[in-house]
C-alpha cells in the first residue's frame, strides 16, 4: 500500500504539481492570446513580449522596492510591484494599437496584415526589452521557498517520496484562479464583458446593438495586457525571467489557445492544462515510479522516458497538429467568446 | 447528361439539402427556381464538388462523378461559375482558364519557352475574341476587381467560354443586373446554347428571365426537389413604373432614395413609407434592391439622393445605432442572433442602448414569445430556425421601437413556422408599431400588408394596398408566379 | 517609365552603401555583408515564392536554413567508420522500422474505412513503432555518442566536397517541406503560420539533441571550404605576385580574395535562382499562382490544383531556403545549431520580403540586401547614436556604460520600426509586384 501512495505521491511531485504550476501560467497567456483574436480577429505574435515587458517593468519596480527595503516576505516583492508591470503592458498595448493596429483596424485589413504587424511589433518590442534589461537570465523570486518541504512530508507521512510544492507554484495557482474567475465574472455578469461576447460573436450585430466597437477593442487590450504582465510575472517568480524564454512560451500558448478552440476563453484554460501536463507527463522519467508499482523482476531497464525534456516544445506542438487535424475547431467550437 | 440521386447534404444538425433527384438533359438550359432557403445553390455546390454530399449519387453521363473535387470536374467538362480574381486583369482572368496549358508546369515555363509561347499566343489571341465578343475591349487591362457588377458578369461568362465546357451552372448571373445587360447576358447564353453546345443549368430568380431561356423549369420546394414545371409561354413584361404620392405624411419615409454600396447606384429614386399601426411590405424578384432599400432606410446604405424622415423628423445623415436611439429597430437577414449567448442574453444586448430597467421590454417579449421565456437559458445557437427568428425580432423589440423592420424573417424556415411568424408580426401590429419588411414569400406577405411596394431593378413599379396588389393581375403574373 | 529605372536606381544605391561602407570601415567588413546579403536574397526569394506568389504565411524559414546547415555536415564532414560499426546497424534498424510502420498506416488509411477502428488502429501503430524503433535506436546512439565524444560523437558525413551540400541542403529541406505540408497545407492560414513556426522549432530542437546526427550542441567546425584558405594564398607566388602588382598587403590581400570567390559562387546561385524565379512567374504558371492566391475557390472551379500547386510551391520555396542555409555553413566553416534563432532566421527575412515587396522576385532580392544591410549597420550606428546621447555623462556612469552595452539591441527596434514604416506607408513593398503581364 505504502508503494501505491509512494508512486502518487511521486507523480504529484514530479508531474502533477509542476505541471498545474505551469498550466496556470500558460492559461493566462491563452486567455490574452484568445481574447484578442475574439475581439480583434488576429493571432498576436507580440503578445509573448507583451509578457517580457509587463515582467520586466515588475522586476525593475522589484529590484527598487528591494532597494528601499520595502517587502511583504514571505511573498515575494514582485506580488506588490505587479500593479506597476500591468499598468506597463496595458500602456503599451495601447500604443500599440493606437500606432498601429487602428489604422488597419479602421480600414478593414485581412487579419493576416494584422498578424504581420504584430510580428513588428514583436521585433521593435524585443529590442526595448533586451536595451533596456539586457538578454539575460534574471531571479524575480525573493522571500519563502516552499510551502511544503520535502523533508517536512517525508517526516509527516513517514513515506519513502517527499512532497515539495513550492511557494511560487502554489502563489500561480492561486493568483490564476483569482484572474480566471474575475475574468469569467466580467464576461459573463457586467455589461462590458457582454458586449465583449456579444461583438466577438457577431460583430455586425453588436454594432446595431449598440456596441462602441473601440470600447470592447481597448477593453481587450487592457485584459490581454493584464493577464499577460500576471502570467509573466507568476512564470518569472517560478522559473526565472529571460526574454527569450517568453519568446518561447508564444508557442505553447498559442497551441492552447488553439486547441481549446481560439476565442473560447474557457478552451483556453483546458487547452493550457492539457499542454502543460502533457509536456511534463511526456518527458517524466518513470523509472523509479513503475519499481513502486511493478514486482522486483520486472523492473524496468532504461528511463522509461518518452521522450527528453528537450523535446517539450515538440509535445504540445503535436498535441495542436493531432487537434487541429482531428477537430479543426479545437475541443470547444471556437472564434467566439462565451 | 448529369443524373443526381437522391444527394442529402447535412451540415450539423441542418439539412441543407434533403434528397434531390433530377437530371439534366444534354443541350438544355435547365432551370431552378424555388424560395429561398429551398438549397438551391448548395444543390450547385455539391454537384460541383465544393462539398462532398452526405448521401446520394451524382453521375456525367454515365461516369459517377461523386466526391470529386471542382478541379477534376473541370477537367470532365463542368463548370461553375466562380467570382473573378480581383487582383488580374481581365485578360489575365481568361487567360488563366484553359486547361492543358503546357506553360502551368514548371520544367516548360523554365526549359521549353518555345512551346510556351506558342500556345499563349493562341490562347491570348482566344481571349481576345472573347472579349470582343463581349465587349468588354475597353476593360481589357483593368483588374477585374475594379469592373461594375455587370462587367463581372460578362466576364463570368467569358471564362465558361475559354473553359469549352460540356455544362455549365451558373448561380443567378442576373442579380443586380440592369435590364440592358440581362438581355445581352441571355443572348449570349442562347448562342453559347445553340452555336456550341453547352449545357446549362441555371439559379435564377427573374421570372421573365428564366422563361425566356430554360426549358425544362425545376421548382424546388424546401431542401427538397418540387415538380418538374415546363416554362409557359414569355410571361408578359411589367408595366411602367407607377408612383403616387400621399397627401398626408407617413409616420416613416424614405423618399426618392438613390444609392448602394459602392459606385453603382441600386436603388433609384426608391420611395418607401410606413404607418404606425400599420405592415408595409417590399416584394420583388431578387436583386431588385428589396433589402438594399430597407437598409437604406436604416442608414446601413449610403444615400447619393433622396431622404429619410421618422415622425416628421430628418434622419438622413444619422447612422444606424442613432437611428436605433430613435426608435428603430431591426432584424437583419442573417446572423441576427448571438449563438454563444443565452436567449436572454440576446434580449439584453438588445436594450443595450438604452440606460435603465429593461424588465418590461423583456416581459412583454416573453408575453409575445412565450417560447422565450421557457428557454430563456438555452444557448441561442442551439434553437431551431423558427425559435431563433423569434429571439431575433425579440431582441429588436427590447429596445421598444416604434418602427421594426424585418429583412426576410420567413427566409428558410417551414411554412408552419412561417404561419406562426406572420401570426406574430399581426400581434406587434396591434401595439401600434410601424412595421416594414422584405419577403421574398410575396403572397403570403401581401395578404397580411397594409400597403405593398413591388420593386425592380431598384424602382418602384407597384405600389398600393397588399390585397389590391394582390388582386393585380399584372402582378400576379410577373410577381406571384400566377 | 520611372518605374523602370527605379529597380536598377535602388540597386544602385545598394551597391554605393556598401562601397560606402567599403571605403568608410573595410573592405573586408563590407565583402562580409555583401556575402550574407545575397544569401539573404535567396532566403528571402524562397519566402516570396511562398507567401508572395501562393500567401503561405510560412513562419518555419529557419528549420529549413537548419537543414540546409546539417546539409553542410553530412555531405563534408569525414564519415566516422567507428561510429557506423558500433551504431549503424542499429540505426539502420531503427531506420527501417520508422519507414515499415509509416508503410504499414498507408496501407492501413488505403484499405479501412474511415471510422473508429482506423483511428485507433493507427494510433496502435504509432505507438508501437515509436517503442520498437527506441529499442534499437536509443543503444545505437549511445554507442556512437560514446565514441571519442570530445572530438567526433557522431556518424560524420559522407566525405564529398561541400559545394554538393547546397543541392542537398535544398533536397533535404524540401523532404521536409513536404512532410510538413501534407500535414499542415490545409489549415487556415493563421493556424498554418502557428503550425510552422512549431516545426521549426521542433527541427532546431532535434538538431541541437541529436548528437549522433551532427554533434548538437557541441557544434561542429572547421568544415571544408570550397574556396582556397588564406594561409595557403598567402604562401602561393602566383598571388603574392597579384598582390604585388597591386600594391595589397597580402594578408588584407588574402581575405578580400576569399570573400570575393565566396561573392563570385554566392552570386551565381542567386542568378540562378532569381532566373528561375523570374521565369516562372512571368509565365502561365505565374498566373495560375496568383490566381489561386487570389482565389482560391475560383481557381478550383477553374481547374486549378490547389492543394497540389500549394505542395508544389512549398517545397520549391523550402528547398531554396535550404540551399540559403547550406551556404551560410558553408559560410561559417562551422555549424552551429545554437545560433539558429528565429528573430533572425524566420522573422528577418519575413522582413526581407514585406519591405523588398513580396509578389516581386527584385523585390525580395533587394530587400535581402538592404535589410541585411541595415541589421548589420544598425550596430555600429546604434552604439554611435548611444554614444552622442550619453555624451554628456561621465565615462564610468552606470547608465552610460548600459546603454552603450545594450546599443546592439538598437537593430531590432530599428527592424520593427522598418517593418512597420513600409506596411503602412508602402504596403506592397519598396519594389512593388507587378500587375497586369
Amino acid at each position: 500500500m505504502t508503494d501505491v501512495a509512494n508512486a502518487i505521491v511521486l507523480l504529484l511531485n514530479f508531474v502533477i504539481v509542476p505541471g498545474v504550476a505551469y498550466g496556470s501560467q500558460l492559461a493566462l497567456g491563452a486567455l490574452g492570446v484568445t481574447l484578442v483574436f475574439g475581439i480583434l480577429r488576429f493571432a498576436n505574435f507580440a503578445h509573448g513580449d507583451v509578457m517580457a515587458f509587463g515582467t520586466m517593468v515588475v522586476l525593475l519596480t522589484t529590484w527598487w522596492f528591494q532597494g528601499m527595503g520595502v517587502g511583504i516576505a514571505p511573498l515575494p516583492t514582485a506580488l506588490i510591484a505587479l500593479p506597476f508591470g500591468i499598468a506597463a503592458a496595458a500602456a503599451f498595448n495601447l500604443t500599440a494599437d493606437r500606432l498601429v493596429f487602428r489604422f488597419y483596424r479602421r480600414r478593414k485589413s485581412p487579419p493576416v496584415i494584422l498578424l504581420i504587424a504584430s510580428i513588428g511589433v514583436m521585433f521593435a518590442l524585443q529590442g526595448i526589452v533586451r536595451l533596456i534589461i539586457g538578454p539575460n537570465d534574471q531571479r524575480l523570486a525573493d522571500g519563502a521557498r516552499f510551502i511544503i518541504k520535502a523533508s517536512e512530508f517525508k517526516a509527516a507521512t513517514g513515506l519513502k517520496e517527499g512532497l515539495a510544492i513550492k511557494l511560487s507554484q502554489g502563489l500561480t495557482v492561486a493568483v490564476t484562479a483569482i484572474a480566471v474567475a474575475a475574468l469569467f465574472l466580467f464576461l459573463q455578469r457586467s455589461r462590458a464583458g457582454k458586449a465583449m461576447r456579444a461583438y466577438s460573436d457577431n460583430e455586425d450585430l453588436a454594432l446595431l446593438s449598440g456596441v462602441n466597437p473601440d470600447r470592447v477593442v481597448l477593453y481587450a487590450w487592457l485584459i490581454a495586457a493584464t493577464l499577460a504582465a500576471v502570467a509573466g510575472t507568476m512564470y518569472g517568480i517560478d522559473k526565472s525571467f529571460k526574454p527569450f524564454t517568453y519568446f518561447q512560451l508564444l508557442l505553447p500558448t498559442f497551441s492552447s489557445a488553439i486547441l481549446g478552440g481560439i476565442g473560447h476563453p474557457v478552451g483556453a484554460v483546458v487547452g493550457a492544462f492539457i499542454v502543460a501536463l502533457s509536456e511534463t507527463g511526456v518527458t517524466y522519467a518513470y523509472k523509479k515510479f513503475l519499481r513502486y508499482l511493478l514486482p522486483e523482476s520486472w523492473e524496468p531497464g532504461g528511463l522509461v522516458q518518452l521522450l527528453s525534456t528537450d523535446y517539450k516544445l515538440a509535445i504540445s506542438f503535436v498535441i495542436l497538429v493531432v487537434v487541429l487535424l482531428v477537430r479543426p475547431t479545437g475541443i470547444f467550437r471556437g472564434r467566439v467568446l462565451s | 447528361m448529369i443524373r443526381v440521386e437522391n444527394l442529402h447534404l447535412h451540415f450539423g444538425g441542418i439539412r441543407a439539402v434533403d434528397g434531390v433527384s433530377l437530371e439534366i438533359e444534354q443541350g438544355s438550359i435547365t432551370g431552378l427556381i424555388g424560395p429561398n432557403g429551398a438549397g438551391k445553390t448548395t444543390l450547385f455546390n455539391v454537384i460541383a464538388g465544393v462539398y462532398p454530399p452526405s448521401e446520394g449519387r451524382v453521375f456525367l453521363q454515365d461516369e459517377d462523378i461523386t466526391g470529386l473535387g471542382p478541379h477534376q470536374l473541370f477537367h470532365r467538362g463542368v463548370l461553375r461559375t466562380a467570382h473573378e480574381f480581383s487582383s488580374l486583369t481581365v485578360a489575365e482572368n481568361l487567360t488563366t482558364v484553359p486547361a492543358g496549358q503546357a506553360g502551368e508546369e514548371l520544367l516548360n515555363a523554365w526549359f521549353r519557352r518555345g512551346r510556351v509561347r506558342a500556345q499563349e499566343a493562341e490562347i491570348r489571341a482566344r481571349a481576345a475574341d472573347v472579349i470582343h465578343f463581349l465587349g468588354l475591349d475597353e476593360v481589357a487591362g483593368e483588374r477585374a476587381g475594379a469592373l461594375s457588377g455587370g462587367q463581372k458578369k460578362l466576364l463570368e461568362l467569358g471564362r465558361t467560354m475559354m473553359a469549352e465546357p460540356r455544362i455549365v451552372f451558373l448561380d443567378e448571373v442576373g442579380a443586380g443586373v440592369n435590364r440592358t445587360l440581362l438581355r445581352s447576358i441571355g443572348d449570349a447564353i442562347l448562342r453559347l446554347n445553340r452555336e456550341r453546345g453547352y449545357t446549362f443549368c441555371m439559379i435564377e430568380h427573374d421570372i421573365d428571365f428564366i422563361s425566356r431561356l430554360c426549358q425544362p423549369v425545376i421548382v424546388m420546394a424546401l431542401a427538397r426537389r418540387g415538380q418538374v414545371r415546363p416554362a409557359g409561354d414569355r410571361l408578359l413584361p411589367g408595366a411602367r413604373p407607377q408612383t403616387r404620392r400621399r397627401p398626408i405624411m407617413s409616420f416613416l419615409i424614405g423618399d426618392g432614395m438613390t444609392g448602394g454600396y459602392g459606385d453603382a447606384d441600386i436603388i433609384r429614386n426608391c420611395t418607401i413609407e410606413a404607418e404606425q399601426g400599420e405592415i408595409a411590405v417590399i416584394v420583388g424578384p431578387n436583386g431588385a434592391g428589396k433589402s438594399t432599400a430597407m437598409k437604406a432606410v436604416f442608414g446601413m446604405v449610403m444615400l447619393r439622393a433622396g431622404a429619410v424622415l421618422l415622425d416628421g423628423e430628418d434622419i438622413t445623415r444619422l447612422s444606424p445605432q442613432e437611428r436605433v436611439r430613435k426608435g428603430m429597430g431591426f432584424v437583419p437577414q442573417e446572423r441576427n442572433v448571438f449563438t454563444t449567448m443565452s436567449v436572454q442574453e440576446n434580449l439584453e444586448m438588445g436594450a443595450y442602448i438604452r440606460a435603465g430597467d429593461i424588465a418590461d421590454p423583456m416581459a412583454r417579449v416573453f408575453d409575445l414569445f412565450p417560447i422565450l421565456k421557457e428557454r430563456r437559458r438555452q444557448i441561442a445557437g442551439e434553437l431551431s430556425g423558427g425559435q431563433r427568428q423569434q429571439v431575433a425580432i425579440g431582441r429588436a423589440l427590447m429596445t421598444e421601437p416604434r418602427v421594426l423592420m424585418l429583412d426576410e424573417p420567413t427566409a428558410g424556415v417551414s411554412p408552419v413556422v412561417m404561419d406562426d411568424l406572420f401570426d406574430r408580426i399581426l400581434e406587434i401590429r396591434a401595439t401600434g408599431i410601424a412595421i416594414l419588411m422584405v419577403e421574398q414569400n410575396a403572397a403570403q406577405a401581401l395578404s397580411i400588408a397594409d400597403r405593398g411596394y413591388v420593386l425592380v431593378t431598384g424602382e418602384n413599379r407597384h405600389t398600393d394596398t397588399g390585397a389590391a396588389l394582390l388582386a393585380d393581375p399584372e402582378v400576379r403574373r410577373s410577381f406571384l408566379g400566377g | 517609365m520611372t518605374a523602370r529605372f527605379r529597380t536598377p536606381l535602388l540597386f544602385v544605391v545598394m551597391a554605393a552603401l556598401l562601397a560606402a561602407v567599403g571605403f568608410g570601415q573595410s573592405w573586408v567588413v563590407s565583402l562580409s555583408i555583401l556575402n550574407l546579403c545575397l544569401i539573404s536574397a535567396i532566403m528571402a526569394l524562397g519566402l516570396n515564392m511562398q507567401w508572395g506568389y501562393a500567401g503561405l504565411l510560412n513562419v518555419g524559414v529557419m528549420g529549413f536554413a537548419a537543414l540546409g546547415g546539417l546539409a553542410g555536415v553530412l555531405v563534408s564532414q569525414a564519415p566516422v567508420g567507428e561510429a557506423w560499426a558500433a551504431g549503424g546497424g542499429g540505426l539502420g534498424i531503427a531506420l527501417a522500422v520508422v519507414v515499415g510502420t509509416a508503410l504499414l498506416i498507408v496501407l492501413l488509411r488505403r484499405f479501412v474505412p474511415k471510422g473508429a477502428l482506423r483511428t485507433s488502429a493507427t494510433a496502435a501503430l504509432l505507438i508501437a513503432g515509436f517503442f520498437i524503433a527506441r529499442i534499437f535506436f536509443d543503444p545505437a546512439v549511445e554507442a556512437i555518442e560514446r565514441i571519442d565524444s570530445a572530438t567526433t560523437g557522431y556518424i560524420g558525413g559522407a566525405g564529398l566536397p561541400i559545394i554538393l551540400s547546397w543541392m542537398v541542403g535544398g533536397v533535404l529541406a524540401a523532404g521536409a517541406a513536404w512532410l510538413i505540408g501534407k500535414v499542415a497545407l490545409g489549415l487556415r492560414t493563421d493556424y498554418f503560420a502557428i503550425a510552422t513556426l512549431g516545426i521549426a522549432e521542433i527541427v532546431i530542437t532535434v538538431i541541437k539533441n541529436e548528437d549522433w546526427l551532427g554533434r548538437g550542441v557541441k557544434n561542429v567546425t572547421g568544415l571544408d571550404r570550397p574556396v582556397p584558405y588564406e594561409i595557403d594564398l598567402q604562401q602561393s607566388p602566383w598571388f603574392l605576385d597579384l598582390v604585388h602588382w597591386l600594391g595589397v598587403d597580402p594578408i588584407a590581400g588574402s581575405s578580400i580574395f576569399v570573400k570575393l570567390c565566396y561573392a563570385v559562387l554566392f552570386a551565381l546561385v542567386l542568378i540562378a535562382v532569381v532566373w528561375l524565379a523570374e521565369r516562372a512567374l512571368n509565365s502561365p504558371w505565374g498566373r495560375m499562382m496568383r490566381a489561386i492566391r487570389d482565389n482560391e475557390d475560383a481557381a478550383a472551379a477553374m481547374g486549378k490544383d490547389v492543394t497540389r500547386r500549394h505542395m508544389q510551391i512549398f517545397v520549391l520555396g523550402a528547398a531554396v531556403m535550404g540551399i540559403a542555409g547550406a551556404m551560410l555553413t558553408t559560410l561559417d566553416g562551422q555549424f552551429t545549431p545554437g545560433s539558429y534563432q528565429p528573430l533572425r532566421f524566420t522573422f528577418l527575412v519575413w522582413v526581407m520580403v514585406i519591405v523588398g515587396g513580396s509578389g516581386n522576385n527584385w523585390g525580395a532580392v533587394f530587400g535581402g540586401f538592404l535589410v541585411w544591410f541595415v541589421w548589420v549597420e544598425a550596430e555600429p550606428a546604434g552604439f554611435w547614436l548611444m554614444d552622442a546621447i550619453t555624451a554628456g555623462l561621465p565615462e564610468d556612469n552606470a547608465l552610460r556604460a548600459h546603454l552603450l552595452d545594450s546599443a546592439a539591441y538598437m537593430r531590432l527596434i530599428v527592424m520593427g520600426l522598418i517593418l512597420l514604416v513600409v506596411m503602412r506607408f508602402s504596403p506592397r513593398g519598396i519594389i512593388p509586384e507587378r500587375r497586369g503581364r
